[in-house]
C-alpha cells in the first residue's frame, strides 16, 4: 500500500513529528493535482496494488480531499485515510455527507490523536467531532515519543465514539541532523515496559494494539514477547522496510524519516514493485553497514532470521549524521 | 530484358531548370515513317532473339505533346508490324502528367501501361512553363494528373532531384515528398550538371551525401511510414536484408541491355548519352536494332568492369551494388570511361557517415576485416 | 474510390425528418427533452439513426441523463464537467448509456476533465475550439489515451486515429465530429447541401434538394473537395512540409502561425499511432482455416 500525500501542511505542531522536514522544505501551494492522482492511481492499479493511503501534512486541507477520496473509491481502491481529525467546517460537512456512509471495508481513517493535555480546545473539539461522525470507520493512532507516555485517553474516544477496537502504535524516529523529540535508544526498554503495562487494560477493553514499523524485538523480555502474541494473537511485526511515500510533486521515497534521501521522481519508474525495490537495495546497503540500532544487532540470529528488522532505519543514518560528515558510502546517503 | 529509351519527341511542355533536353532550341519529333521503321525492327529483334523481352519507355522532352493520335498509332502499329511479338514488348512512360487525360489513360492501358514515372518539384519557380518556370500553373496540372491516375488505379512513382535550392531543407523536403505519396516509391537523386552551372544548381557528392543523412535517421525510425524511398531501401536491401538490387547506373551491366533511339533515329547507350552525344550507335534508319545491340563500342563498358575491379574499385565492399557508378558519369568528368565515377566518394561518405553509424550493421560482421564477402 | 450513400447531418427539423426515407441521419439538438420524439419520428420513416447529437451550453454534471436513452447513440457536447459530485452521482447511468462526451478545448481544465471521465469509464473526446487550444495540455490527454497500461474508456479523437491510421493513406479524423465529406453531408431545412459544418453555417452550398444526392459523386463541388487537401501542396511552406500532415491534413493551419503547437502534437499522436499499430500486428493471433 503506497502512501499518497496530498498537501504538505499540517494543521498541528506535533514535537515528535518525522515529517516536519519535509514539509517546512516544501511549498504551501504543492497540492496533489487531479492528473498526478490519476497517475498514481494507474500506476498502483498497474501493480496491482489496490489499496491507497492517504497522508499530508493534513490531507484534509486539500480542497479536493472529499472528490479524491470518492475518485478512489470509485477505482475500486480501498482508501486508508491518515488524518488529524481537525479540519474546518466546510470540509467537515462535505466529508460527513459523502463518506460516512462508506462501508468500513472500502474506506477507513487513522486518527492520530495526541494527548488531550497538551492539545488546544479547539483541537480537541474539532477531533470529538470528526470521532463522532467518523469513529466507525477509524483506528485510534498513536505516536510514542516519551519513554513515560500514557493514552489513557484513547479508551475514552473508543468507547464514546465507537471507534474500530485496534490502536495502532507508531514509535517516534529521529530525522537524521535534526532535533525532533524521538526515543532513544536506550530508553527503548522503558518504553517497552510501560507499553506491556497497558495490555491488561487493552485487553479488558478488547483493544488490539499494534506496531507500526521500526519497534526492535529485543527491547521486550521473552516473558513481554510472549504477552504481546497473546495478545494479537500471534500477529506480531518488528518490521521496518521502505513504506513508499508519493508527494504531491510526483516525488518518491522511501519513508518520512528518510524523505530527504534518495528521493526520485516517480516517472523514473515503472511500476510500484520497481520502486520498492529500489528503496530496498538502498535500506539493504545501509543494514550491511549498520545492521540495527545497538551493537548486539550485528550478530542477533532473529535478525538474521528477519524476524526483527534491527529497528528503525532512521536510527542508523542519524548516527552517521551525528557522529561525522558522510565521508563513507556517499552514495547511500545522498 | 532489353530496355529501349525511346525519344520521339524533345519538345516539353515546361522549362525545368535543370533539363538537358530543354536547352535544344530545335526540338525534333519523330515522323511515323521512323516510328513504324523502329517497330520493324523491333519485330525484327524479338524474332532473331527468340528468349528476349523489350521494353519500350517512352522519354522526351514530354511525350504527351505528340498526341493521343499519335499513341493510337503507335499501338495499332505494334499490332500490324509485330503480331506475333507483341506480347513480349513491354511500355511504360515517363511524363510530367500535365497533358494527362482520360484518352491518353485508355491508350495506354491498351498499351499494356500500368503505371507511370514522373518527377516533382516542390520548391517553387525551378519547374513549369515559360522563363520564369511558372510552378504554381504546372504543380496544379500535375496534381489533376496524379488524380487521374489514381482514378483509374494506374500506379505512379516519381524522381526528385536534388539541387542546390534544396539543401537547406532536406527534411521539409522529404516530408512534402513523402506526404504527396503516402505509398512511398519516390527517389532522391543528385542533379546532374552537363557543362556550365549556369543556373547555379549543381551539388557537390559531398552536399548529396549530407542531404541524405539529413533525412536518413527518419527514413530508419520510421520504415514503415515511408517504405520505398531510393536511395535508402536500395543500400537497406543491399546491406542489411543480403537482397543484390540496384539503379540502372549501379548495375555494371548496361552494356548489352540498354539503348536509347531518338526522334531523328539516332542511336546511343541511353537517354543521358544521347541528350549529352557522348555516343553513337549510328542511326537506325541506316543499322538495324540488332547490329545497334551488338555495337562493338559496347564492350568497353563490360571492359570496364575489369579495369575498376583491378585498379579504383579493388576491394571494395560497395562493388556489387555500385560497380564504379555510371559509366557517362565517369566520361562527363575524366574523358573517359574507364573510371569510377566520383559520386562513388559520395555514396561511401553516406554509408560510412550516416548509414552505418545509424543502422548499427558493422561492414565487417557483413565482408569480414579484409572487406571480402562472408557468403 | 467506393461510392456509398452519404449519412446526412442536420439540426433537428420536424418537416426536413418527415422528407426523409430509408436515410442514415445524424441530428443535431439542444433540447434533451426532444430526445425521444426525435428518435420516433426518424424510426418513423424508416430512417436510421446514426448519431443524436446534443449540444448543451452547461456542464455535464447538468444534463438529466435518463435511463429512457439506453440504446440511443448519442454525442453530447458539452462546455465543462461541473461539479465532480454531481457527475459522479450520474456516473453509473452515463456508463449504462451509448454516449460518448465531448467537452471543449477552450476550457483548459477540460484536459483534466477528460482525463477524469476516461478514467472512469466514460468515454468522451475533445472539441477541438481552433482559437484555444493548450497543445501542450492536448498532448499529456493524448498520451494518457494511447500509452496508458491500465484499461479505461475511449477519448477521441485519439482512439479514430490509432485504430483508424495506415501510413499508406490519410486518416481523416474529422469523422469524429461528422465533417468527413466522404462519409457525412450537411443540409439544412430547405435542404441546402453542403460538405461539413462550417460550410453549411457559412452558406457554402454545394447542391440543393434530396433529389441530387444520388449523385452527389458526380457533382463538381463535390468532387473537387475530395482533392481539396492538394491546396496545401501549391504552396512553398506549410502544411504539406509537415511530418504529421497524413494524419492532420492542414486542420490547424489558419491558427498555425500563432499556435503552432500543432505540429510537435500530431508528431507525437502519430508516433502513438505507430506504436498501437505495433501492438496490434505482435498481438495478431494466427488465422485459423474455418471448415
Amino acid at each position: 500500500m503506497a502512501n499518497i500525500l496530498l498537501t504538505q501542511q499540517c494543521v498541528r505542531s506535533c514535537p515528535y513529528c518525522f515529517a516536519k522536514k519535509h514539509m517546512a522544505d516544501s511549498e504551501p501551494d504543492d497540492i496533489l493535482t487531479w492528473d498526478n492522482l490519476i497517475y498514481i492511481a494507474d500506476l498502483m492499479e498497474h501493480s496491482g496494488e489496490m489499496g491507497a493511503s492517504l497522508l499530508g501534512g493534513e490531507p484534509t486541507l486539500h480542497p479536493q480531499f472529499v472528490d479524491f477520496v470518492m475518485y478512489l473509491l470509485e477505482r475500486r481502491f480501498h482508501v486508508n485515510v491518515f488524518t488529524s481529525g481537525i479540519m474546518g467546517e466546510k470540509m467537515f460537512n462535505e466529508a460527513e455527507r459523502v463518506l460516512s456512509g462508506i462501508s468500513p471495508d472500502r474506506l477507513s481513517f487513522v486518527c492520530n490523536v495526541n494527548n488531550p493535555d497538551k492539545s488546544s480546545f479547539s483541537e480537541l473539539e474539532n477531533v470529538r467531532r470528526f470521532l463522532k461522525s467518523f469513529g466507525h470507520l477509524t483506528t485510534a493512532g498513536f505516536n510514542i515519543y516519551k519513554p513515560d507516555f500514557n493514552f489513557d485517553f484513547i479508551f475514552q474516544y473508543v468507547n464514546e465514539f465507537g471507534l474500530r477496537r485496534h490502536l495502532r502504535l507508531g514509535i517516534a524516529a529521529p530525522i537524521p541532523g535534526k532535533h525532533n523529540l524521538y526515543i532513544p535508544t536506550d530508553k527503548m526498554k522503558v518504553m517497552a515496559n510501560t507499553l506491556i503495562n497497558y495490555l491488561p487494560v487493552l485487553e479488558r477493553l478488547k483493544i488490539k494494539a499494534g506496531f507500526d514499523c521500526g519497534f526492535p524485538l529485543c527491547i521486550f523480555t521473552e516473558e513481554q514477547i510472549g504477552k504481546l502474541y497473546k495478545h494479537n494473537a500471534g500477529h506480531l511485526s518488528f518490521g521496518c522496510g521502505p513504506a513508499i511515500d508519493i508527494g504531491p510533486d510526483m516525488t518518491v521515497w522511501g519513508c518520512f524519516p528518510l524523505s530527504n534521501i534518495h528521493k526520485k521522481s516517480i516517472y523514473e519508474f515503472d511500476s510500484m514493485r520497481d520502486i520498492r525495490n529500489y528503496y530496498m537495495d538502498i535500506h539493504h546497503k545501509v543494514r550491511i553497514e549498520v545492521a540495527g540500532i545497538f551493537e548486539a544487532c550485528d550478530d542477533c540470529v532473529y535478525r538474521e532470521e528477519m524476524l526483527c528488522m534491527g529497528g528503525c532505519l532512521a536510527h542508523a543514518y542519524n548516527h552517521f549524521y551525528n557522529e561525522a560528515e558522510n565521508v563513507r558510502f556517499r552514495e547511500i546517503y545522498q | 530484358m532489353a530496355t529501349i529509351i525511346f525519344k520521339p519527341t524533345e519538345k516539353c511542355n515546361s522549362n525545368c531548370i535543370y533539363c538537358d533536353v530543354v536547352v535544344k532550341k530545335q526540338p525534333k519529333t519523330m515522323s511515323f515513317e521512323l516510328l513504324e521503321h523502329i517497330f520493324k525492327n523491333i519485330d525484327e529483334y524479338l524474332k532473331a532473339k527468340p528468349q528476349e523481352r523489350i521494353q519500350l519507355v517512352w522519354h522526351g522532352g514530354e511525350p504527351l505533346l505528340l498526341g493521343e493520335d499519335y499513341f493510337l498509332k503507335a499501338a495499332e502499329m505494334q499490332d500490324k508490324y509485330c503480331p506475333e511479338t507483341k506480347h513480349r514488348i513491354q511500355h511504360a512512360i515517363q511524363s510530367n502528367l500535365t497533358l494527362l487525360n482520360q484518352n491518353f489513360i485508355n491508350i495506354f492501358r491498351r498499351m499494356g501501361i500500368d503505371q507511370i514515372g514522373t518527377s516533382f518539384e516542390p520548391i517553387a519557380n525551378m519547374r513549369g512553363p515559360g522563363a520564369k518556370r511558372d510552378s504554381l500553373a504546372y504543380n496544379t496540372q500535375f496534381m489533376k494528373g496524379i488524380n487521374l491516375l489514381e482514378q483509374n488505379n494506374i500506379g505512379w512513382g516519381f524522381i526528385y532531384v536534388v539541387t542546390k535550392k534544396a539543401l537547406a531543407r532536406p527534411l521539409d523536403i522529404f516530408f512534402y515528398l513523402s506526404n504527396l505519396k503516402l505509398t512511398g516509391s519516390f527517389m532522391l537523386n543528385p542533379v546532374l550538371v552537363y557543362g556550365e552551372d549556369k543556373e547555379n544548381i549543381g551539388i557537390t557528392s559531398e552536399e548529396y551525401a549530407d542531404f541524405l543523412g539529413a533525412i536518413f535517421p527518419q527514413w530508419w525510425k520510421y520504415r514503415d511510414r515511408y517504405p520505398i524511398v531510393n536511395p535508402f531501401k536500395m543500400f537497406t536491401e543491399n546491406l542489411v536484408e543480403n537482397k543484390l538490387t540496384t539503379g540502372c547506373e549501379d548495375t555494371g551491366m548496361c552494356a548489352y541491355g540498354h539503348v536509347y533511339i531518338g526522334p531523328s533515329g539516332e542511336a546511343s547507350q541511353c537517354g543521358r548519352a544521347g541528350d549529352w552525344e557522348i555516343i553513337s550507335y549510328g542511326n537506325i534508319n541506316e543499322r538495324s536494332l540488332i547490329d545497334i545491340m551488338q555495337d562493338e563500342q559496347r564492350e568497353q563498358f563490360i571492359k570496364r568492369n575489369d579495369v575498376l575491379l583491378a585498379g579504383e574499385c579493388k576491394d571494395c565492399p560497395f562493388w556489387e551494388f555500385c560497380h564504379g557508378g555510371c559509366p557517362l558519369d565517369s566520361f562527363i568528368q575524366t574523358k573517359s570511361f574507364m573510371h569510377r565515377t566520383n559520386r562513388c566518394e559520395g555514396k561511401k561518405l553516406f554509408l560510412e557517415k550516416y548509414f552505418f553509424p545509424i543502422t548499427g550493421i558493422r561492414l565487417e560482421d557483413k565482408y569480414g576485416k579484409d572487406n571480402k564477402k562472408n557468403n | 474510390m467506393r461510392e456509398r450513400e452519404h449519412i446526412l447531418v442536420f439540426h433537428f427539423d420536424e418537416n426536413l425528418v418527415n422528407r426523409l426515407h430509408n436515410k442514415r441521419v445524424v441530428v443535431i439538438t439542444s433540447d434533451f427533452e426532444k430526445v425521444h420524439h426525435i428518435c420516433k419520428l426518424v424510426n418513423d420513416r424508416h430512417n436510421s439513426l446514426h448519431c443524436l447529437v446534443i449540444h448543451h451550453k452547461g456542464s455535464l454534471a447538468s444534463i438529466p441523463f435518463n435511463e429512457n436513452w439506453r440504446g440511443i447513440p448519442m454525442a453530447i457536447f458539452a462546455n465543462e464537467m461541473g461539479p465532480f459530485k454531481e457527475m459522479m452521482a450520474k456516473l453509473q447511468l452515463m456508463r449504462s448509456l451509448s454516449t460518448r462526451i465531448f467537452l471543449s478545448s477552450a476550457n483548459k481544465a477540460n484536459f483534466t476533465n477528460l482525463h477524469i471521465l476516461a478514467s472512469l469509464g466514460i468515454d468522451c473526446g475533445i472539441s477541438f475550439d481552433e482559437n484555444n487550444i493548450d497543445w501542450e495540455a492536448m498532448n499529456d490527454l493524448m498520451t494518457y489515451a494511447v500509452y496508458s497500461k491500465v484499461n479505461h474508456a475511449s477519448v477521441e479523437p485519439f482512439q479514430f486515429v490509432t485504430q483508424a491510421y495506415e501510413p499508406s493513406r490519410f486518416t481523416e479524423f474529422s469523422s469524429v465530429y461528422f465533417d468527413n465529406p466522404q462519409t457525412y453531408l450537411h443540409i439544412d431545412k430547405d435542404e441546402n447541401i453542403a460538405l461539413n459544418s462550417k460550410d453549411l453555417k457559412q452558406g457554402n452550398f454545394i447542391a440543393k434538394g434530396l433529389d441530387v444526392l444520388p449523385g452527389i459523386y458526380g457533382n463538381e463541388k463535390f468532387v473537387e473537395s475530395l482533392h481539396a487537401w492538394q491546396s496545401f501542396f501549391l504552396k512553398e511552406n506549410g502544411c504539406a512540409y509537415c511530418q504529421a500532415w497524413r494524419i492532420c491534413l492542414g486542420k490547424f493551419s489558419e491558427s498555425y502561425d500563432k499556435n503552432p503547437g500543432c505540429r510537435q502534437f500530431f508528431i507525437d499522436l502519430m508516433e502513438g499511432a505507430d506504436h498501437f499499430r505495433a501492438l496490434q500486428h505482435k498481438n495478431k493471433r494466427k488465422e485459423l482455416w474455418q471448415p
